[in-house]
């Protein structure tokens, strides 16, 4: 099944290594050059930075005392002008990022063919001893209508998910649940996260993000063809549980339509 | 299960943490926010000299062209072509609706303006915002000691202060001789008085004080409430 308007907001691809055995640290300088190849489709640059404070007892009259601190670049990320293409570098990780903007929503196959150059230059650049493992997530908006009387069955929209009984809790107005599946076609788990959002009052609807995150784990390997092999068995996976996980109520909220 | 509108005087609910994926039989922790390029943290509020202490840091979600904050709910959204530009309009209505709130009493606020109160106070700290908020006042003085720059004044209160050159915006500031007056823009402590800035200084002419029998005069003309009608209620 297809859509016109599906509810994917953002997509993405990651790629964990296992470092060389010559590796003695994540190089900075590695990665300015690694991104300088990409600065006509990627001209912006941000970085996300972790301090780690040391903190040292004294006595039990005083307070603790900063000793050190640790400034580390935790990730960075390239971005094209509109951010809706996110190149992301981390220690021994590599990502893309599809954002939806105005009616063009991100696909897998244009994550993949975004992503497939990029991850044969990382491979030559930082020399990794294997891919570790890879990641597919999904991050969907649903917005349900309110309807006149302002309340929903949550259940004829998301069968899954569980409920709460009225009395004695009272009314229902922000749910956050999350499972962790052991996917049967492909090696690694899947998290799945729903949960409600504010939605702008305008919009008169109840808002949902639902995160899909499929890990295939114990890749071990630099064979690309395995890799996407198993990339695509868990996008497939994904696509199953999409549409088993939302009733038709939901589906055809975003203009199904069949491929043949 | 039935959820039902949050009714528009209903506090937003901050989440306890966006969720925690742990990797199946192992103890890495890793969260959404780390990866997920909609979602942005909202460290500092600030416009021009004006920041806000924040209570915690703001997690937002840009999606569709808006800024949504979970701990602000419905109540502000930022709207803008780029998350940039919709984090600039959410940062605006956070500060127009302080400054118009702040200065409202509790009594003189209706009901959208108490819950937009409500949620402005789980955002920021008011007390320290109150006590780290420089006090803007207007005061005329003039320079009494000048050795050899200008490093003391009386106010028109008669109390003297010493004034840093640094402390002074106004490159002129320098050349003010002894007895010149003045009328400036003083930033004070909110908690101690004590003067800080004094963002802008302009010569006066000195200001003259009436003769006493003329002031005296000039009062008596005023009138006083004692003068009124007694009325029996």
């Amino acid at each position: 099944m297809n859509f016109l308007n599906p509810p994917v907001a953002e997509l993405w691809v990651s790629f964990s290594f296992a470092p060389n055995e010559a590796k003695t640290g994540w190089d900075l300088g590695q990665v300015g050059k690694f991104l300088q190849r990409y600065m006509d489709e990627f001209p912006r640059l941000e970085r996300a930075l972790e301090t780690e404070l040391h903190v040292e007892e004294t006595s039990a009259s005083d307070l603790p005392r900063v000793i050190g601190r640790d400034v580390r670049v935790k990730y960075v990320r390239a971005s094209n002008a509109d951010r809706s293409r996110i190149l992301q570098l981390a220690d021994d990780e590599l990502a893309f990022h599809l954002l939806k903007r105005g009616d063009n929503y991100p696909r897998f196959s244009a994550v993949r063919e975004a992503i497939t150059p990029k991850l044969n230059d990382y491979l030559r650049d930082f020399q990794p001893a294997s891919i570790r493992k890879s990641v597919i997530h999904y991050l969907d908006i649903i917005d349900i209508p309110i309807p006149v009387d302002g309340k929903i069955e949550i259940r004829d929209y998301f069968p899954f998910v569980t409920d709460l009984p009225e009395l004695p809790f009272g009314q229902v107005q922000f749910t956050a649940q999350q499972f962790v599946a052991e996917c049967p076609v492909d090696e690694g788990p899947l998290h799945l996260q729903i949960r409600t959002l504010p939605s702008p009052p305008e919009k008169r609807v109840f808002r949902f993000r639902v995160d899909w995150q499929k890990h295939s784990t114990n890749v071990n390997s630099l064979d690309l063809t395995e890799i996407w092999n198993r990339l695509d068995r868990s996008h497939q996976y994904l696509r199953d549980c999409f549409e088993l996980f939302l009733t038709k109520s939901t589906l055809d909220l975003f203009g199904p339509f069949s491929e043949h | 299960m039935t959820l039902f509108m949050p009714s528009p005087t209903s506090m937003p609910i901050a989440f306890v943490d966006t969720v925690l994926l742990r990797e199946a039989g192992g103890s890495m922790v890793q969260k959404y926010r780390d990866s997920d390029a909609t979602q942005m943290t909202i460290d500092q509020v600030e416009v021009g000299t004006t920041s806000y202490p924040l209570r915690q840091s703001l997690n937002a979600t840009f999606v569709g062209g808006q800024l949504v904050a979970e701990s602000l709910g419905p109540v502000f959204v930022g709207y803008g072509e780029s998350r940039e530009a919709a984090l600039q309009d959410l940062i605006l209505k956070i500060h127009a609706s302080f400054q118009e709130l702040i200065a409202k009493r509790p009594f003189e606020m209706n009901g959208d303006e108490q819950h937009r109160w409500d949620v402005l106070r789980e955002l920021i700290d008011v007390t320290v915002y109150k006590n780290t908020t420089a006090v803007v006042v207007r005061q005329f003085g003039k320079v009494t000691q000048v050795r050899p720059w200008p490093q003391e004044v009386e106010w028109d209160n008669g109390r003297k202060e010493a004034v840093l050159l640094r402390q002074v915006n106004s490159p002129d500031f320098i050349t003010y001789k002894p007895g010149q007056p003045f009328e400036a823009v003083v930033e004070r402590n909110p908690l101690t008085g004590e003067l800080l800035r004094i963002s802008h200084i302009e010569r006066r002419r000195q200001i003259l004080r009436m003769p006493p029998e003329q002031e005296r005069q000039l009062v008596d003309a005023i009138g006083s409430s004692r003068q009124l009608e007694t009325t029996q209620l």
